[in-house]
């Protein structure tokens, strides 16, 4: 099949790629944009850990074919943070404060997971967020962690009220 | 001569016991982390291996024509084509009666389980690998599979490997290990109880498959394997036997590992491939497998069947307790010995337990499965086996399951003493966690609720377990174990800029030793934490050491290493200075990083490392004098320790069990750092309740692998996995170097926790269960048989 050019925004700058056009959003992320910070995990949409940003949703890149990048803005793990003191969003913040990852591969898809759960407008408390993060696969961790680091990065951000008596046990 | 005897020593800083972000965490949340796959180099080829689709067959014909011809394609290689590049696969050992084949790296003649390779392609893209893969005709013959522990020990199978004769690969040569009076035991008891536990097939299942970037230079004859491992060594060791190099023309990088849990320990065939593709074609080769490649291929573990019966008194005392367990090795060998994990169950279950008699007995089976690759706690089901066997003698002698492990669990009292296997059990603390987890709890309370419950058709259980965990353990449990604790090399060495590196032979995949190693060193030595680069994961930069990030050892063992190469080297250094300065070397101290001198000077350390490297000339000591290798042999050790509790809820109409809330209360001696220790036991609980409840490398009964993604071998996500609270019973120790091993406790505990929990909620059904996962159709089956479910399903486990 004849390859094509697709035009997005991505992390800040415009890109124009030239791809095969069965090839995933994700490939194209990594292996022509050189941003390896999205992984791959599952191929299937399961697991989450190539969430990137497209026009601000979070969006399996597996799933999605790099042709339909084409006009949008993308925002990955390296580009989340940018705008923030010391190159970290507060999210990315929380969760190296709260040891929210272990070996880190399933990392920069919590993060974007929870980037978009907190710039959105879903009201939220605690089961919201457990529940909200069940969109993405953990190997490491239980969980436990980043739901300590999510719900630190909500309060921090205004959008939960610090507890009366704890943090989610 | 061992290390750490005695008290624990005055460290100066406060690191240790520091819950310190870990440094490694801003490249992970970043994704600026470095795992196999963000790697490539020019001229690179891409690779993807053809499979068989068959559990068992001849291989009739491999007609490679029309994938060759396929744009991009620069190699097909089937095993014939390597046969002269790759020695047959060996994983041979010397333990009698333990039965191992010598197969290809890629199938010639026969495929043995669904997923076995056959054919590599290589092509200029990844795309067009597995375009040609697709045309790549082999023809098979079908044969007769076999898949159950059960059928495969049946000598009348279809057996897998002809010059083995059979597929039982290793029967105890002993026929039965008998420690104690076992028959007088069974002779003098009130009751024997019997209980028969089945695990089944699953593994570690990290989110990062396997992988690697093999290059291969002409000139220099050198290959260079970039890979996700656990032990840069061994990989080394396996390539360069395999592919007929020397060690010291292998060099094993292994940077960010995206999860291993053990399933990364062994080499696998594909890594031999790939590197011999790399010599073969003259050109770097990448290997990513997909998820599908890695559920099919990428082994699986915890395929056991455990029989037991145990000699008891009218009161739950014990007397005597025979095991046998037949574990499913699958189709190959790897490079960890199936005995070896059978004997970590006969040295760790009896545990703690006060039992004056035990017989053990162990066979291992090749089936038409995925090969049985190591997995958290490899000797996992030796807790569930005891715990059940508990259970099963609570249910028949109407004793209270908590009152039971109360009873039969050995007391500080009773310290030191032994394990029935001989092995010393001394500062064994698996009692005071017991009774510090039934303070917490409150079972009157929670009895009373639960009564209440079944009115409104509400079901809850709380299960409560105990294990003990050879992590490190003393000397004499390796012995009983077969083999002793393998001595751990490190090196620490001040460099020109005044900063130490610390280089280890370790491989981590996200327990955080850049974090915890460093801290150890910044104590020991007196240095800032941020002076301290920890190195790992390179065969040519630590020392060799075979073993690699295994077996919960990093605390025990390369934490207990580098404190007692720092200790030297802060001597060392000491002296140093004091040759340099003109002083007496007993006046000189390094304190955080400055020799303060005895006219109360402060130098810095980089002062002194600079003149050494930069002015050797004016130097009277070398830089050697900043350097220092030392190779641990462990001391005395200890035991990790722990209770875990679960609350479940059941519902009995649906058969879906939901996990409220779950407690570990453990003791793993000094901790190194307590966030990361939380980390380890919650992790590890997750993947136990995965295994109690969901996962499974489920076949058919025509051996197909069936759960090929992740929409069907089923990982817990955050909604299945409870809060999970961590209680540590001490902060520290007073034993000195006494870090314990936690990354394999919670995954060992948790399971046998998850299943009395559902039995405890069960109750008013009088539902058991010997076989696990508890997924929705066995809960609804026990519920309704109002009894046990035993054998209710064929063996394949599907």
């Amino acid at each position: 099949m004849a390859s094509r050019t697709t035009h997005f925004a991505c992390n800040g700058e415009s890109v124009a790629i030239t791809v095969d056009p069965r090839t995933t959003a994700a490939e194209a992320i990594r292996e022509q944009l050189g941003l390896t910070g999205t992984h791959v995990a599952c191929q299937t949409g399961v697991c989450g850990t190539c969430t990137v940003l497209v026009d601000g949703e979070p969006v399996r890149s597996c799933l999605m074919l790099a042709v339909q990048l084409d006009g949008s803005t993308v925002t990955t793990v390296e580009g989340v943070g940018a705008d923030h003191a010391d190159g970290l969003h507060p999210v990315q913040r929380a969760f190296v404060e709260h040891h929210s990852f272990q070996c880190g591969f399933c990392a920069p898809g919590f993060v974007l997971s929870t980037v978009a759960l907190l710039e959105g407008d879903e009201p939220l408390d605690r089961e919201v967020i457990r529940d909200a993060l069940a969109d993405n696969l953990c190997r490491c961790t239980g969980y436990q962690a980043i739901v300590d680091g999510a719900t630190a990065a909500a309060e921090r951000l205004g959008r939960l009220d610090p507890p009366a008596g704890g943090v989610d046990a | 001569m061992p290390d750490g005897i005695g008290e624990r020593t005055t460290t100066i800083g406060a690191e240790i016991g520091r819950a310190r972000p870990r440094g490694e965490a801003r490249r992970a949340v970043r994704g600026e982390g470095g795992y196999v796959d963000d790697h490539g180099l020019p001229r690179m080829l891409h690779s993807v291996f053809v499979r068989s689709p068959h559990a068992h067959a001849r291989i009739e014909r491999i007609e490679t024509t029309a994938a060759r011809a396929m744009p991009g394609v620069r190699a097909v290689l089937t095993g014939a084509d390597l046969r002269d590049e790759i020695a047959p696969i060996d994983f041979s050992t010397d333990i009698v009666g333990h039965r191992v084949p010598r197969f290809p790296a890629l199938a010639e003649e026969r495929v043995r389980f669904d997923g076995d390779p056959v054919v590599v392609v290589l092509a200029e893209s990844r795309a067009q690998a597995a375009d040609a893969a697709a045309r790549v005709d082999v023809r098979y013959a079908a044969l007769p599979c076999v898949l159950g522990v059960e059928d495969a020990s049946d000598p009348s199978s279809p057996v897998l490997h002809a010059e083995l004769g059979g597929n039982v690969v290793y029967d105890d040569p002993h026929d039965e290990h008998v420690y104690g009076d076992v028959d007088g035991g069974f002779r003098r008891a009130d009751r024997i109880v019997r209980a028969t536990v089945r695990s089944q097939r699953h593994g570690g299942v990290p989110l990062e498959g396997r992988g690697g970037l093999a290059s291969f230079d002409r000139g220099t004859g050198e290959l260079r394997y970039r890979v996700t491992a656990q032990s840069a060594h061994s990989v080394r060791h396996q390539l360069a036997r395999h592919l007929g190099l020397d060690h010291q023309a292998v060099h094993v990088v292994i940077g960010d590992v995206g999860g291993a849990f053990g399933s990364k320990w062994s080499i696998s065939r594909e890594d031999i491939v790939v590197c011999a593709a790399a010599r073969h074609c003259g050109r770097p080769v990448r290997w990513t497998e997909d998820r599908a490649e890695a559920l099919r291929s990428a082994g699986s573990a915890r395929e056991d069947l455990v029989r037991m019966e145990a000699a008891v008194t009218a009161e739950g005392d014990l007397l005597a307790v025979r095991a046998h367990v037949v574990m499913n090795q699958g189709a190959y060998p790897t490079a960890a010995p199936m005995p070896a994990i059978a004997d970590l169950v006969r040295t760790t279950l009896p545990a703690a337990l006060r039992l004056p008699a035990f017989a053990f007995r162990a066979t291992v089976v090749a089936s038409n499965k995925s090969p049985y690759f190591t997995y958290r706690g490899p000797g996992a089901v030796e807790t569930l086996a005891r715990e059940r066997l508990l259970d099963a003698i609570a249910h028949e002698l109407d004793l209270d399951p908590v009152a039971l492990r109360l009873r039969t669990t050995i007391t500080a009292a009773e310290q030191p003493t032994s394990m029935a296997t001989g092995a010393t059990l001394d500062r064994v603390t698996v009692r005071e966690t017991l009774d510090r987890a039934i303070e917490r709890i409150d079972l009157p309370a929670f009895r009373a609720q639960q009564r209440d419950g079944w009115s409104r058709g509400e079901y809850r259980g709380v299960g409560i377990v105990t294990s003990l965990q050879p992590n490190p353990a003393f000397a004499d449990w390796w012995q009983s174990w077969g083999s002793m604790q393998e001595p751990e090399p490190v090196r620490l060495a001040v460099g020109p800029d005044g900063r130490v590196t610390v280089l280890i032979s370790q491989a981590p995949s996200g327990q955080g030793h850049e974090t915890t190693m460093a801290q150890i060193c910044a104590d020991e030595l007196s240095v800032p934490f941020d002076a301290v680069r920890v190195v790992t994961g390179d065969s040519d930069r630590g020392a060799f050491f075979f073993f690699g990030t295994s077996g919960s050892g990093n605390a025990p063992m390369t934490a207990g290493a580098i404190s007692v190469a720092a200790r030297r080297l802060r001597e060392q250094l000491e002296q140093a200075a004091a040759a340099v300065y003109g002083v007496a070397s007993e006046g000189v101290r390094l304190r955080d990083g400055r020799f303060v001198l005895p006219d109360g000077t402060a130098v810095p350390l980089r002062e002194l490392a600079e003149q050494v490297h930069l002015r050797p000339d004016r130097s009277p000591v070398s830089l050697f004098d900043l350097e220092v290798a030392h190779s641990f042999r462990r001391g005395p050790g200890g035991w990790w320790c722990a209770t875990a509790a679960c609350w479940a809820d059941v519902d009995v109409e649906l058969g879906v069990v939901r996990l409220e809330r779950f407690l570990i209360v453990h003791d793993c001696g000094t901790m190194i750092n307590p966030a990361v220790v939380r980390g380890q036991l919650q992790g590890g609980v997750a993947q136990g309740i995965g295994g109690a409840l969901y996962e499974e490398h489920a076949y058919a009964a025509d051996g197909r692998m069936v759960a090929t993604d992740l929409h069907d071998y089923l990982l817990p996500r955050a909604t299945e996995v409870p809060p999970i609270e961590v209680v540590h019973l001490d902060a520290a120790s007073p034993v000195d170097l006494d870090f314990r091993g936690v990354g394999e406790g919670g995954a060992v505990i948790a399971s046998a926790a998850v299943v009395q929990a559902v039995e405890d909620a069960l109750r008013p059904f009088g539902a058991r269960f010997d076989r696990l996962p508890l997924r929705p159709e066995r809960v609804r089956a026990a519920i309704a048989a109002r009894g046990t479910v035993e054998g209710q399903t064929g063996d394949e486990g599907a």
